[in-house]
């Protein structure tokens, strides 16, 4: 009965360390995951604010390059001074919008080296370096205590076995140990992370109302002037009015979509308060990313287009 | 513009002026009104337009390097309405002897908004930096966490290499 009890004992202890060392290797496994999904993130993220910058920089002087030309061809400007004065106000403005666009840009770069060496401290794999390690430091303490008792016929004092079962048992201390300080670390900066994933949302939305603004006041302007006019005039159509029509077709398409970007630009800023309460996945948030980063390729693509034209 | 926010100051001249392009604009093309949230000091060139021709259109912001946020936002939103109601009209629907003057208001609308957007922009590039400490700050720290962990296994590995050394040095004496 004795020895009943304690062989159902020593299962029953194995049985709780084996449990136990899954629990932990799950949650070191969570909280790794965690981590290196939440760096890779941040780094989609300020990499996707800056591209949107370089487009939202571009628009900007194309839209106001056209308006001076208009404005110029008008009669705006009446003199030779104020010609001058109207261009060189004009570039003052560009240069100082390029400076700021720089400026976030930097501190955008600096927040994603936070990021990137988040995401390579979770990618890390300290599991199988101090596996390797253990296994030598069992190595080393065989060939020590063999040449202690200097007899080539004596047995090592850790079998094969037990130098692989206590190699990957220090491989798992030392993956809870690292998840455990991944999760230390985003629990201390969860405010910063917070507070700069919100301001990245905010320069992106900046950004994506730059160019809405501007593409909607293009769109419209083209619609009256290259659609409406020339099928309301007399006459025959000018040879490329499908052509125009399809451009506005294609650039209103972009516009509303530009709307839905503004609208994910919103969601973003929630997402971190959703994600620390569990209610919000990292996955969705990257879909949202990937939107962006598509719609900012095909807006390129069509101011490149219509700049051509 | 939204009505009723006491933190911004007008143009007493703005609002007073009556809109001279809008007076005889076709219907359904009204020129915005005049914003009274447009200025808190007008640059020196627009004070020179202005001042000659009372332009209805609201005068370009200064480039504040801080200010309230909503009330950015706000002078952002209202610059660019004015501009916006410009830019729709179609100037071949304005009589000749209008036109110039059409051209003038849009150049000013616009440097308004333009201007009032980047104003908007250095609050926030504003706020960035101030955040920079922190960011710096968490990655001094992080660094600090793969260093002691890089330094957790060198130490594994150096026992180990130790261990190894010794074994053989007390084989060689055996």
């Amino acid at each position: 009965m004795s020895a009943f009890s304690a062989s159902c004992s020593t299962i029953g202890t194995r049985a709780t360390v084996i449990v136990a060392a899954l629990v932990l290797s799950a949650c070191a496994a969570t909280n790794i995951q965690r981590a290196e999904q939440l760096g890779a993130l941040g780094k989609a993220y300020g990499d996707a604010v800056s591209a949107a910058g370089d487009e939202a920089m571009a628009s900007t002087v194309d839209f106001s390059l056209d308006e001076l030309r208009k404005e110029r061809k008008g009669g705006a400007f009446q003199t030779q001074v104020e010609r001058e004065k109207a261009i060189n106000s004009e570039i003052e403005r560009l240069k100082k919008r390029q400076q700021l666009v720089a400026e976030s840009d930097a501190q955008v770069a600096f927040l994603g080296e936070y990021f990137a060496d988040l995401e390579q401290f979770a990618k890390q794999d300290v599991a199988s370096s101090v596996e390797t390690a253990t296994g030598s430091l069992t190595d080393s303490i065989n060939q020590l205590g063999l040449a202690i008792e200097n007899n080539p016929e004596a047995k090592a004092k850790l079998s094969d076995a037990e130098r692989t079962s206590i190699a990957k048992l220090a491989g798992l201390v030392a993956r809870q140990v690292h998840g455990q300080a991944l999760a230390r670390i985003l629990e201390r900066d969860a405010a910063m992370i917070g507070t700069q994933l919100k301001l990245l949302s905010r320069v992106l939305a900046t950004y994506a109302e730059w160019i809405n603004a501007r593409s909607d006041m293009e769109i419209k302007a083209f619609y009256r002037d290259n659609v409406v006019k020339p099928f309301a005039a007399a006459g025959d159509l000018p040879a490329g009015w499908d052509k125009d029509v399809r451009t506005y077709l294609r650039g209103a398409s972009l516009s509303e979509q530009l709307s839905k970007a503004q609208a994910a630009g919103q969601r973003m800023e929630r997402f971190w308060a959703g994600y620390l309460a569990g209610e919000t996945s990292v996955a969705g948030m990257v879909a949202d990313l990937k939107e962006v980063q598509k719609l900012l390729d095909a807006i390129a693509a069509y101011r490149k287009a219509k700049a051509a034209n | 513009m939204a009505a009723g926010s006491k933190k911004t100051t007008g143009t007493k001249r703005a609002t007073a002026t009556k809109p001279r392009i809008a007076a005889k604009r076709p219907a359904g093309t009204e020129q915005a009104k005049p914003t009274a949230r447009g200025a808190k000091t007008m640059p020196a060139s627009v004070k020179a337009t202005r001042g000659a021709r009372a332009t209805p259109v609201a005068p370009p912001p200064v480039l504040a390097a801080s200010g309230d946020e909503d009330d950015l936002m706000r002078l952002r939103e209202s610059t660019k309405a004015t501009f916006e109601k410009l830019h729709d009209i179609d100037p071949a629907t304005l009589p000749e002897n209008r036109r110039e003057e059409y051209w003038r208001d849009r150049h000013i609308a616009r440097e308004a908004w333009e201007q009032a957007e980047n104003a908007a922009f250095v609050n926030l590039v504003e706020k960035q930096k101030q955040q920079l400490t922190a960011v710096s700050a968490s990655n001094a720290k992080l660094a600090k966490d793969v260093q002691t962990t890089a330094t957790i296994l060198g130490v594994l590995d150096v026992v180990s290499a130790s261990l190894g050394i010794l074994a053989s040095v007390i084989a060689l004496l055996a």
